[in-house]
Formats: C-alpha cells, sequence, structure tokens
C-alpha cells in the first residue's frame, strides 16, 4: 500500500518528528507566554503557530504526499491538545488545515507556471506566499468550523498567528543550519 | 539517494538561499555570488564545473581574479568542495 503511494517510512518518521516538536513548542512555550501576556485572546488559536510552517514545506516539497504524511501526527496532537482540554474544536479542522494548504500550494504553483517561469524550483519567497494565502483559508475555514458561522476575530487570530510560525520556523532553521554548519567544523 | 534525504537537501538549499537573501550569512558579496551561481548551475548530484559559473550571469561579469579568490574562499569555508578525483575544475555544493 505504502509502495504503492509513493510514501517511505523514513519521510513519515521526519515530517511527524517535525510537526510534533513544532506543536510542543507552541503548546508548552508559547501558549503559557500567550496567556500570561495576552490573557483577554481566546484558548483558541496561538498567535505564533509553528506547526502551519511544517505543513507548509510538508506540502510544498512533497505535494499530496505531506498531507497523508501529516494526518496521523496531526489527529494525534489535536487528540491530546484541543480534544484533551476539552477545547471546542471541530473533528474536521486537522483535514482542513492540510487541504488548505494544499489548495495554496496548487494556486501559487499555478500562478508560476503561467508566468513561465522556474515550475519545478522551490524559493523561500514562494513558500512564504503559499503560507500568507493558506493562512488567510485556514482562518476563514477554521473560525467556521469553530463557531458554524464567520468570526472575524478568531479568522485574524489563526491567520496572524499561522503567518507568524512560518515566518519564525524558517528563521529557526536557518539558526540551526548556522550553529550545524559551526559545530561540524570542530568534529 | 532516498526521497527524504533529497527533499531535506532541497530544504536546506532553500534555506542557505533565505540566509544569503536576508544578509543574514557571513559571505563576502562574490561569495555570495558565486555560490547562488553554484548552486543553481549545480546538477542532482551537487556537482558543477568552473566554467558554468563563469557563465553564469550572477558571476559572468565579475574579475577573473575576484571570482577565483571567492571560489578558493569558498573552498576554505567549505561551503564548495574540489573534486577528490583532483579532476580539473570539477566542484561540488556542501550539503549546508
Amino acid at each position: 500500500m505504502l509502495r504503492r503511494l509513493n510514501l517511505d517510512w523514513l519521510t513519515f518518521v521526519v515530517v511527524s518528528v517535525g510537526y510534533i516538536s513544532a506543536y510542543t513548542i507552541t503548546s508548552g512555550l508559547v501558549m503559557p507566554l500567550q496567556k500570561i501576556f495576552a490573557p483577554q485572546l481566546p484558548v483558541v488559536f496561538s498567535l505564533l503557530f509553528l506547526p502551519h510552517g511544517i505543513r507548509v514545506l510538508a506540502v510544498y516539497f512533497l505535494g499530496w504526499r505531506g498531507i497523508l504524511y501529516l494526518i496521523p501526527c496531526s489527529y494525534l496532537m489535536w487528540a491530546i491538545s484541543v480534544y484533551g482540554s476539552s477545547i471546542d474544536l471541530a473533528i474536521l479542522s486537522p483535514l482542513a488545515s492540510l487541504s488548505v494548504v494544499y489548495v495554496a500550494v496548487r494556486m501559487v504553483k499555478t500562478f508560476t507556471e503561467s508566468r513561465s517561469t522556474d515550475a519545478f524550483g522551490f524559493s523561500w519567497k514562494e513558500c512564504l506566499a503559499i503560507a500568507a494565502i493558506a493562512s488567510v483559508f485556514n482562518g476563514i475555514v477554521l473560525s467556521i468550523l469553530h463557531g458554524n458561522s464567520f468570526n472575524w476575530i478568531l479568522m485574524i487570530g489563526y491567520s496572524s498567528g499561522d503567518m507568524a510560525g512560518q515566518i519564525v520556523l524558517l528563521l529557526l532553521l536557518i539558526a540551526f543550519m548556522k550553529i550545524n554548519r559551526k559545530l561540524s567544523k570542530f568534529i | 539517494m532516498s526521497n527524504a534525504m533529497k527533499q531535506l537537501s532541497r530544504l536546506s538549499k532553500l534555506i542557505f538561499e533565505m540566509e544569503i537573501d536576508l544578509g543574514l550569512s557571513d559571505l563576502s558579496q562574490p561569495e555570495k555570488l558565486v555560490l547562488m551561481a553554484a548552486h543553481e548551475q549545480s546538477d542532482a548530484d551537487g556537482q558543477f564545473q568552473t566554467h558554468q559559473l563563469l557563465s553564469h550571469p550572477l558571476s559572468a561579469k565579475m574579475a577573473r581574479p575576484t571570482f577565483f579568490r571567492a571560489l578558493k574562499l569558498l573552498e576554505q569555508k567549505e561551503l564548495l568542495l574540489r573534486n577528490p578525483d583532483k579532476k580539473r575544475g570539477l566542484y561540488s555544493v556542501a550539503e549546508t
């Protein structure tokens, strides 16, 4: 089955570890700080949601297979943090968040293909464009799923948290790679 | 190279390009241009030849001594690797 879908275990492990780590930092560090410095904000969204960055990178590089790789860890973290904390968020929300990223990737790729630029290349600017579009779609979809009607505050909260998460994740990766390069000289 | 390693290599290239574009790297301007050209000209195994860089738009207008100095410095910083078989002009881009 995995071979027929051209999926492999190593990619699954890398994507899952990345997603779970990003989710753990968000819920274990960002959310407590948010509760201290902005207690008036709803607990259903984070102002710095790092897992959105992992979702965008996975679907950007792996296409629709990125969604399949992310479904198990998305639902695992959803079950632990959202369902476990009795936060009222729909069961479809992890799937919806992954789907909007795929839609955003297809939109940006279709645009770059139509402009005859390098459609098969990857660039950080394209990645940020995808993240921005996906964060707006995600904000709209999640705000509707949360309260069965569109809510501007939730939509802006989800969108800004997702976009900030993507930017910070890329900056963290730059810092990680710089440290890695420096350390590798001593080994 | 496995699919996972190939995708991680593409991700590291994207992050490295971002680092250079945002001015977060400690490379000089000629080094950045040569490195960007090397990344663009390298094949699937990360290999390229110096004559490919000399004709690349990013580094074509650079004076020859500046180009080869930048190439040497990138080699010293282990960002570009000379072919171990000492085949003349053959380099590869280091995994960042």
